[in-house]
């Protein structure tokens, strides 16, 4: 069941978005295998209202893993530049996020952003920020999940496609169409479903993005169903919306080694193809 | 003698004796879900105890001492906790994460095979109980000598809750309590358990408080514990102070008369 928070104690959200008004930024680079240096700025608004004496803390973890204990970032008065740098141990930077909390004198929380995803630093320390990539769904290897793919998504983030590490997935989804379309056919589904079925996504700042990116791939523009009906059952339009939507965008023409294809079409192509093998066979 | 650590050939050797015997007693559980005390004695046949032995007797030759050790005696263990206290004190010239490796658990486990892995006794006999997956949170904590060496090098004394069973058992406090992460991170929130579910003068965990949905028990105060820290920031606060603001449904534990302070 979805807990419903209120907020009697008036805590405020702290913006972590990139944009003019973002609060907190956090640059991280993987320095080693277990090692990740993060570099953090905070620049509170003045509207929050923040006492002098508040405390600051950030605290890493990664989803579905572990969790550090919170760093101590002083208090407001002593903000300065609102520049920090930490070094994180036994972290992947691929699964990394923060929580920021403000904290008054007698431990209430009068301040909080919740799962900062830090901006990654590359090799040649040029910062990617991954809100403004283009592919669809980031693909991510993981050596923690125990099918060969798996989606991690949650309110606020981008969805992400895990497949399974040392067994060369993300080349072969690169690759190979037919793996493609299954695991595409199978993920954009279970977000879309997600996204229109759970209410814990009703207000998620990546829904809107997603869902308009996957209209226009599909080239279908039929308004979008509620998936559920007022007696509270599934609203069937709503299955087949999806399906179509999925069908589409896996669908839309794409150039690929100099030649125009369609996934779907070259997928059932391809099975065709295995099919007069196996008979001549 | 000294801790080691399996080289490459002798943990795939572990490994593989380990899932030959897992099958074997599957196979004698006929599809069982859980296979009973008399599957897993007639699936550890003699051609299974036999390569258990030669495994054994070969071990120095397929494993590596660890320089740092010091001297480690199997003993009678009566619980989870003691046999995690022996290992890591052997082992405390190390910082935990150094050790951490599933060479140096599983080579723990053919050693102390015989302490967890008793037929007739073991309810379970799942691969991760031996076998550690690092790769795999959650069962990692599951492995018969690795989960006790973590929780008793995390939390000290406050690990007994979670180790008071016998080596050979699974102990479903720790299985419970790992789950979630915030608790299990934060150590103050083991404390707060002994003292609210441990009965002291027996030296094990109350019955019945690790799971279900009577008021006041762990899995009501992991809920009531999600919702505050929601409010307050718990990282800061003693066992005193997060007892004290819990509700009158743990009055029944807050009370519990076999509480001993130990500082």
């Amino acid at each position: 069941m979805t807990q419903i928070v209120s907020n009697r104690t008036g805590r405020e959200t702290i913006v972590k978005a990139e944009g003019k008004n973002t609060e907190i930024r956090i640059i991280a680079k993987q320095i080693s295998e277990r090692k990740i240096d993060t570099n953090i700025e905070i620049k509170f608004n003045e509207e929050h209202n923040f006492r002098d004496s508040y405390k600051i803390k950030l605290q890493a973890y990664e989803s579905k893993g572990s969790a550090k204990r919170p760093w101590d970032l002083g208090v407001i008065k002593d903000l300065g530049t609102g520049n920090y740098n930490f070094t994180l141990l036994g972290m992947s930077l691929d699964r990394v996020l923060f929580r920021l909390k403000v904290i008054d004198e007698n431990n209430f929380v009068k301040g909080e952003a919740n799962e900062i995803k830090p901006s990654v630093k590359d090799a040649e320390d040029k910062i990617k920020i991954n809100d403004n990539s283009s592919t669809l769904i980031p693909i991510r290897e993981d050596k923690r999940i125990n099918l060969p793919f798996s989606l991690d998504m949650e309110p606020d983030l981008s969805p992400i496609l895990l497949v399974k590490s040392g067994l060369n997935m993300k080349q072969l989804f690169k690759e190979n169409i037919q793996i493609k379309v299954l695991i595409y056919s199978s993920i954009i589904r279970q977000i879309l479903t997600t996204y229109l079925a759970d209410p814990a996504y009703k207000n998620c700042q990546k829904k809107e993005k997603f869902i308009e990116k996957v209209i226009s791939n599909s080239g279908i523009q039929n308004e979008i169903p509620d998936y559920f009906k007022e007696d509270g059952k599934v609203n069937e339009d709503a299955i087949d919306w999806i399906e179509e939507i999925t069908a589409g965008c896996i669908n839309m023409p794409i150039i690929k080694a100099g030649k125009k294809i369609r996934y779907l079409e070259e997928f059932k192509r391809i099975c065709l193809q295995q099919k007069e093998i196996d008979n001549e066979n | 003698m000294k801790i080691r650590r399996f080289s490459l050939e002798g943990h795939e050797k572990w490994k593989s004796f380990y899932s030959d015997l897992f099958l074997n007693i599957k196979e004698k559980a006929k599809g069982k879900k859980t296979p009973s005390p008399e599957d897993i004695k007639n699936g550890y046949n003699n051609e299974l105890k036999k390569r258990y032995q030669s495994i054994l007797e070969m071990q120095e030759e397929i494993s590596e001492e660890l320089d740092k050790s010091k001297d480690y005696k199997i003993q009678n263990y009566d619980n989870s906790y003691q046999l995690a206290e022996t290992i890591l004190f052997s082992l405390s010239e190390y910082d935990f994460v150094d050790i951490d490796d599933e060479k140096i658990w599983d080579w723990l486990s053919l050693i102390n095979f015989e302490k967890v892995f008793i037929p007739g006794k073991i309810k379970g006999c799942a691969i991760y109980r031996y076998c550690v997956e690092m790769d795999n949170f959650f069962s990692s904590f599951r492995h018969l000598v690795r989960g006790p060496c973590w929780a008793v090098n995390q939390y000290s004394r406050n690990a007994r809750i979670f180790t008071c069973t016998k080596p050979y058992e699974q102990n479903d406090w720790l299985e419970q309590y790992i789950k979630v992460s915030f608790m299990r991170e934060m150590k103050v929130m083991s404390e707060v358990c002994m003292r609210l579910y441990y009965d002291y003068s027996r030296d094990e965990s109350i019955p019945g408080t690790s799971k279900g949905s009577k008021a006041g028990i762990f899995p009501r105060l992991r809920d009531k514990m999600s919702q505050y820290s929601k409010v307050k920031f718990l990282w800061d606060m003693n066992a005193d102070e997060i007892i004290k603001m819990l509700p009158k449904e743990f009055n029944k534990y807050r009370e519990n008369p076999t509480y001993k302070n130990e500082k």
